[in-house]
């Protein structure tokens, strides 16, 4: 029994969260994480994952303070209780989903020494320790950084390897992959697998799961703030696709959903679509400015036909956002064709035509009120126009509410019904399933089928395989480009 | 030659110096010494091109001011002549300035007030703000993209740029503050830092020219 104690890492036992707003996120939770497991929360988006995370990190209670726990939670044999956050820091390490906002030194050295200065170790004691930590994870490539110019995904591997320098017993990660494309999310798993191999505990609550799926020890599915399934690894990764949907997840495997997508050539020269030539969107030997100066592919070349969708995927740093934003006219020094219905659009043209629906949607809504929004785009819009097409996107029960009080895809779904409103024709999306579970990727997906419908060009940049095989009609790989595989030339 | 690096409590010494100097009067003489040994340590400290543009500048200057702006119309004169004046009053300033920005870290720089005993409940908002400008300028682009994807009307510009920054700039400072406790930044233990400052030879020959400079220049005063 002693020695079955000392085994446990984590431990809540009946844990309820109650929010400020009356919300309650858990109720009653039990659950026991062993010394040296990885453990995965999986479960819907607002399930509860990521609070059953703060519980164990001491932001609930010790950071939200309006927020309410009732319930006992010990983790590395701590009290979160009785302790406090400068404590625990030392014993619990956690990573969070946005990597813009983990960092607090503007080099990369300075910040992976952070921790442990906070802690008063000794300057000799912290250069052994980050080099350590280093060669463990093979960090070498972030050393000696500026952390402004790092990508996401270096940012995030970056404050991985800092807490990983911290060297606490328990890892506590909350959706750490939410904003990165696969190549670093390949980088994460692999940092996570050494971090295991060291005999560390691991608690992590994700939507994409096939990264973890011969990492994680036990998988937990969390439902309406309860813990509903427990299945060891095995159960796990036998779940049938039909059981992984109604549960909610997302796909355990990398490769299996893409069987059909992407092939080669025939994208580039409009391929085997629906709809005529000199309809829909078509663009010739496409450059800008930017695309030089990173040495992008440039020279790009593809259709997007009226009701088909074109997704556009490529690595990390390929220049997705870059193609989109050029499309866009919000790119410099423009060169090359872009035709809309046969019709010429230089870059301004362009502009006027296009709207790009961000990755991060806030920084799109500027308005106090969803139809205030909706004025905004489109000042000479009758009410019945708007009352349509918000009803056309399920938006027109919340015609009142403030834009920054919906949620994230009732916020994408907005800026859309901004963007028909102000009749662009060309639609393009930059990374719009980035942190969506299941239910609400699909949801996604559909809008891009039912968007199809409307006599609009629909290009969608993405790194969300399982996203691009339901909602994608072509694809067009720029990787390929880079390589002078296909197309392009400049 | 190697370039020498500056303690960064050197440099925030040099800087009040060169503000303290700034408002003395003094000839032109003096002040082409003072720029000139301003140019020099940077260039010492590695920096050739930032000394040149200092220089070139400081020369722009004195022309505007002496042989341009008198020759022009009154009206014009006075508006350029109060803020290139100005200008030309805290020039040693901004040339201390420009190399205490380029040489130091923000991490540097902590550290050197942490040992005059600053307190933490200062340092802490000072290094997150500065840590803070980079991502205001890359999120203030992102909405000007957004912008102009719409036409918004310019009386609604100031509103629409400001509301998303400021919603942004609200998470971000949340998200920040949850990073910096589970890492322990609440800490009231001494921090320590990797930086192992220390004052060396360079560091007290510049102090040294610095206060040879300042008796001079007052004493030509």
């Amino acid at each position: 029994m002693e020695g079955k104690q000392q085994d446990i890492a984590a431990e809540l036992s009946g844990i309820s969260v109650t929010y400020p707003s009356g919300d309650v996120a858990l109720h009653a939770v039990n659950l026991s994480v062993y010394r040296g497991e990885c453990v995965l929360l999986c479960g819907r988006s607002g399930c509860g994952k990521t609070t059953i995370t703060k519980c164990m990190n001491g932001i609930v209670p010790h950071f939200e303070m309006g927020t309410t726990r009732t319930g006992k939670a010990v983790v590395a044999g701590l009290d979160i209780d009785t302790t406090q956050m400068y404590e625990l820091a030392l014993k619990v390490g956690s990573v969070f989903q946005n990597p813009k906002s983990q960092f607090f030194n503007l080099t990369s050295d300075d910040e992976m020494a952070f921790g442990l200065e906070s802690a008063g170790v000794d300057p000799d004691e912290i250069d052994r320790r980050v080099r350590a930590a280093v060669a463990d994870l093979k960090a070498e490539r972030l050393m000696h950084r500026n952390v402004v110019t790092m990508s996401g995904g270096e940012k995030q591997s970056l404050v991985y390897a800092s807490v990983y320098a911290m060297d606490p017993d328990v890892f506590v990660l909350d959706e750490p992959t939410a904003n990165l494309d696969a190549g670093a999310i390949e980088i994460l798993r692999t940092q996570i697998a050494k971090t295991k191999a060291a005999g560390k505990t691991i608690v992590i609550a994700e939507h994409r799961l096939y990264f973890l799926s011969d990492i994680i020890d036990r998988a937990i599915l969390i439902e309406d703030g309860r813990v509903v399934r427990e299945f060891t690894r095995d159960e796990f990764t036998a779940l049938s696709e039909e059981e992984r949907h109604a549960l909610g997840l997302r796909t355990l495997s990398d490769s299996s959903s893409l069987t059909t997508v992407i092939s080669s050539e025939d994208h580039m020269r409009g391929g085997p679509c629906s709809g005529q030539r000199g309809s829909g969107l078509e663009v010739e030997g496409l450059s800008c400015a930017m695309m030089a100066k990173y040495q992008l592919p440039r020279g790009v070349s593809f259709t997007a036909r009226h009701g088909e969708v074109l997704g556009i995927v490529g690595s990390n740093g390929s220049g997705k956002t870059t193609l989109l934003r050029c499309l866009a006219g919000l790119e410099r020094g423009r060169k090359g064709h872009v035709r809309f219905d046969g019709k010429v659009l230089d870059r301004s043209a362009s502009n006027q035509a296009s709207y790009l629906i961000m990755q991060d949607v806030n920084h799109q809504l500027f308005s106090d009120s969803v139809e205030n929004e909706c004025r905004l785009a489109a000042p000479s819009a009758s009410s019945a126009r708007i009352d349509g097409v918000l009803q056309s996107l399920d938006l027109l029960h919340l015609k009142e509410r403030h834009p920054m009080a919906l949620s994230g895809g009732q916020k994408q779904r907005l800026a859309i019904a901004t963007g028909l409103l102000a009749e662009k024709r060309i639609l393009l999306f930059d990374e719009p399933t980035s942190g969506l579970d299941f239910d609400h990727m699909v949801g996604v997906s559909k809008l891009m089928q039912d968007l199809k419908t409307r006599a609009v060009a629909i290009v969608v940049a993405t790194h969300d395989r399982e996203f691009l095989s339901r909602a994608c009609d072509r694809v067009l790989d720029i990787s390929d480009l880079l390589l002078g595989r296909v197309g392009g030339g400049v | 030659m190697k370039s020498i690096r500056l303690d960064p409590r050197t440099l925030i010494i040099l800087l009040s110096t060169a503000s303290v100097v700034a408002f003395l009067p003094k000839g032109l003489g003096v002040e082409i010494a003072l720029v000139s040994a301003c140019a020099l340590l940077q260039v010492a400290c590695g920096y050739p091109t930032m000394a040149i543009k200092w220089s070139v500048g400081f020369v722009v200057l004195v022309v505007l001011l002496n042989a341009v702006l008198p020759v022009l119309p009154i009206t014009v004169s006075t508006v350029f002549t109060i803020s290139l004046t100005y200008a030309r009053k805290i020039y040693l300033c901004l040339m201390v300035g420009a190399l205490a920005i380029r040489s130091t870290t923000v991490h540097r720089f902590t550290t050197a007030l942490q040992s005059w005993h600053i307190p933490q409940t200062f340092l802490i908002p000072l290094s997150i703000t500065i840590r803070y400008f980079p991502m205001l300028k890359s999120e203030a682009g992102h909405i000007r993209d957004a912008m102009k994807l719409k036409e918004i009307p310019p009386s609604q510009r100031i509103e629409c740029f400001t509301v998303p920054l400021i919603m942004s700039a609200t998470m971000t400072a949340d998200e920040l503050s949850a990073a910096a406790v589970t890492r322990g930044i609440e800490n009231p233990i001494a921090s320590t830092s990797t930086e192992r400052l220390r004052m060396h030879i360079d560091d007290w020959l510049c102090l040294a020219g610095a206060v040879v400079l300042c008796v001079v220049a007052i004493a030509l005063a």
